[in-house]
């Protein structure tokens, strides 16, 4: 696995604690861009190949909540940089950086995927 | 509690009406296994207390404000780490500004939290247009997306005053 991303790749985020989630569903039925923001650093897993049953699968050995999913081109088209940072914990992991020097996504970055993410049931 | 029959009401109700001042219920079976019930004034008091207060907050309030300060409520409890990855406790300076904001604006935001220690106000108008404020502990974050898509930005100082012109403005453009 290797960067450049393509545009088709899946990316994985696991949002919140099912205690927390609730609080980031809007009245219209739709996520709030508050779930992408973080800190931290957007952390994601890429589907690398993967189906999705099993990337579900890996991720809830590690995480408890809702995972959503975008595309790499999701957040292309809002102009975020996808990195691929492999950790010990996992060689998945990557990161949804606001830019190649800024690591936090914009209000308007966070909107975009906000309104393209997926939620994996 | 006394239990009575329908039928035995004419003759008792005087002599229950004594007694349900003092505090008795008379329980009366109609039909079909339903019941009648002689309260006295003090039972009822206790009985809608609840409900009184409830339709009297919602008189003062409106039903989306009670919704956001409950909500604000939820936000204020959530503790370090609340998202598992390091997120910290929502400040308690941001908490009190939105709380005096959301007693006195007139269109009531969606509040969420957000992973960089701040609350995030969110308005749609019925045009689609989409207004964001990110409140920091020392700013304001604003957000703007209009009908035909185009991107606003910019950042303030929070005071209410202004941000409430903000809103309102908002919703004048969809009217």
């Amino acid at each position: 696995m290797t960067e450049p991303f393509e545009a088709g790749e899946r990316l994985y985020r696991a949002v919140y604690p099912p205690e927390i989630m609730p609080m980031f569903w809007k009245e219209n039925g739709e996520i709030s861009s508050a779930v992408f923001k973080d800190k931290r650093g957007l952390s994601v897993e890429r589907s690398g190949g993967r189906e999705e049953e099993t990337i579900m699968g890996d991720m809830r050995l590690f995480f408890s909540g809702m995972i959503v999913r975008v595309l790499a081109a999701d957040c292309f088209a809002c102009r975020a940089v996808v990195k691929y940072l492999p950790t010990k914990r996992s060689i998945f992991h990557s990161e949804i950086h606001g830019g190649e020097d800024r690591i936090l996504l914009s209000q308007a970055q966070c909107k975009h995927l906000a309104k393209s993410a997926h939620v994996c049931e | 509690m006394i239990a009575a029959k329908s039928m035995d009401v004419r003759d008792n109700f005087k002599s229950w009406c004594g007694q349900v001042a003092n505090g008795e219920i008379v329980q009366i079976m109609r039909p079909g296994n339903t019941y009648v019930y002689l309260i006295g004034q003090d039972t009822y008091d206790k009985l809608t207390t609840k409900r009184r207060m409830e339709a009297y907050a919602s008189y003062l309030f409106g039903k989306d404000k009670i919704t956001n300060l409950k909500r604000l409520s939820e936000i204020e409890k959530l503790t370090d780490n609340w998202n598992n990855n390091g997120a910290g406790k929502i400040p308690a300076s941001i908490i009190k500004s939105v709380r005096k904001l959301l007693m006195t604006i007139e269109f009531q935001p969606e509040i969420f939290p957000t992973a960089c220690d701040a609350l995030q106000l969110e308005w749609d108008n019925s045009k689609g247009e989409y207004l964001e404020m990110e409140i920091l502990e020392d700013s304001v974050n604003v957000f703007q997306i209009d009908s035909e898509g185009s991107e606003l930005h910019s950042t303030i100082e929070f005071d209410e005053e202004a941000v409430k012109a903000l809103v309102r403005d908002f919703y004048d453009r969809a009217v």
